[in-house]
């Protein structure tokens, strides 16, 4: 029977692609090429954890 | 009790030849001869406790050494009543104490006392957390006696807060992100800038020394917004990081983790959507990008 717990974690990160390739698609008169997706800052999580390994 | 009782009195014969030898002062060659007789009597052994053999005569050699000859000589009692003394009253150095359990622990299970010699074989363990008994040269009772040894210390390194076992994780987060190149583009069509939002994931955690982890762990980011102009954007990735986890403190209920680690972040993608005349148009890129984090958790309950 595995045992449980909760955890939580504040987490500082890192989460970036560059240069994404929409063509010449523009939207909003603004240009889409080389746009980033950009998922970088703080984050806090709330999980469970299942521990096996006893 | 020796198994071999002939061979240990002459061999107690042969030291006390010894002793006399060296306080009359006939010399070193008398020892040499004397030390000779005794190594030829010894068996050649597979199970030797492996410590290279010394000139000097038995008595004035390290505890641990002259353990090792009596284990060799099936005289189990005198090593176990040797090394017991030698290690409780600090007679053996540092560098040779873990040496000392092992031929006790050793000694212990040839001479019947296995719940003595599990006890051995954890201290063993406390002062070398690597060892592990040669699986050729060992005899099978004693690797049995070890290995019974061994996972009683590893449940009391859980239960004491040292060791983490393995385990599983579901995990929800709240992230607080810009997409600020997304972002412009949906504010230039005066909507709301994305801000980050509700995302998931999954994580596989297995010990790798006490106190550390290794983390296998993928999550889905997503945002979603729109515009004024019935633009629909949405940005996504699956960070796939490997991450190596300290346990900085612990109580029985309680523990805070230290953490950092790094992967690519895969299926990054960024989709426009609108609405022509009932038809669903959209354009979408995606890339593999990089991924970092560190941190700090805590685990309860």
């Amino acid at each position: 029977m595995p045992r449980l717990a909760l955890n939580s974690r504040v987490t500082i990160r890192y989460a970036k692609a560059n240069d994404l390739d929409f063509g010449n698609l523009t939207v909003n008169g603004l240009d889409t090429q080389g746009r980033a997706v950009d998922f970088s800052g703080p984050a806090f999580l709330l999980g469970l954890r299942a521990y096996i390994g006893y | 009790m020796s198994r071999h009782p002939g061979r240990a009195l002459r061999l107690r014969r042969g030291r006390l030849l010894l002793a006399t030898a060296l306080i009359l002062g006939v010399g070193a060659a008398g020892a040499a001869q004397a030390g000779a007789q005794d190594a030829a009597k010894k068996p050649a052994a597979a199970a030797t406790p492996s410590l290279p053999s010394s000139p000097a005569p038995r008595g004035s050699q390290p505890i641990v050494t002259r353990a090792a000859s009596l284990y060799d000589d099936s005289m189990f009692e005198d090593a176990i009543r040797l090394l017991e003394d030698g290690l409780k009253n600090g007679k053996i150095p540092a560098a040779d104490r873990a040496k000392g359990w092992e031929i006790l622990a050793r000694s212990q299970v040839k001479a019947g006392h296995r719940t003595e010699a599990k006890d051995s074989f954890k201290s063993l363990l406390l002062v070398d957390p690597q060892y592990r008994p040669d699986p050729v040269r060992t005899p099978p009772d004693e690797v049995e006696v070890f290995t019974r040894a061994s996972k009683e210390y590893q449940q009391e390194l859980v239960e004491e807060g040292r060791r983490i076992p393995a385990s599983i994780g579901l995990q929800g987060v709240l992230g607080v992100s810009s997409n600020s190149d997304i972002s412009e583009l949906i504010e230039a069509g005066n909507g709301k800038a994305l801000n980050g939002g509700p995302e998931f994931g999954g994580s596989v955690r297995m010990p790798i020394r006490p106190r550390w982890s290794l983390d296998i762990e993928l999550a889905r980011l997503s945002d979603t917004g729109s515009d004024d102009s019935g633009i629909n954007y949405e940005v996504s990735a699956l960070p796939l990081a490997a991450s190596i986890y300290y346990m900085a403190w612990s109580s029985p209920s309680y523990r805070i983790n230290l953490f950092g680690g790094m992967g690519p972040m895969l299926a990054s993608e960024a989709k426009f959507s609108f609405d022509v005349s009932g038809v669903q148009i959209s354009a979408s890129a995606s890339k593999t990008g990089f991924y970092a984090h560190t941190g700090v958790e805590e685990k309860c309950c």
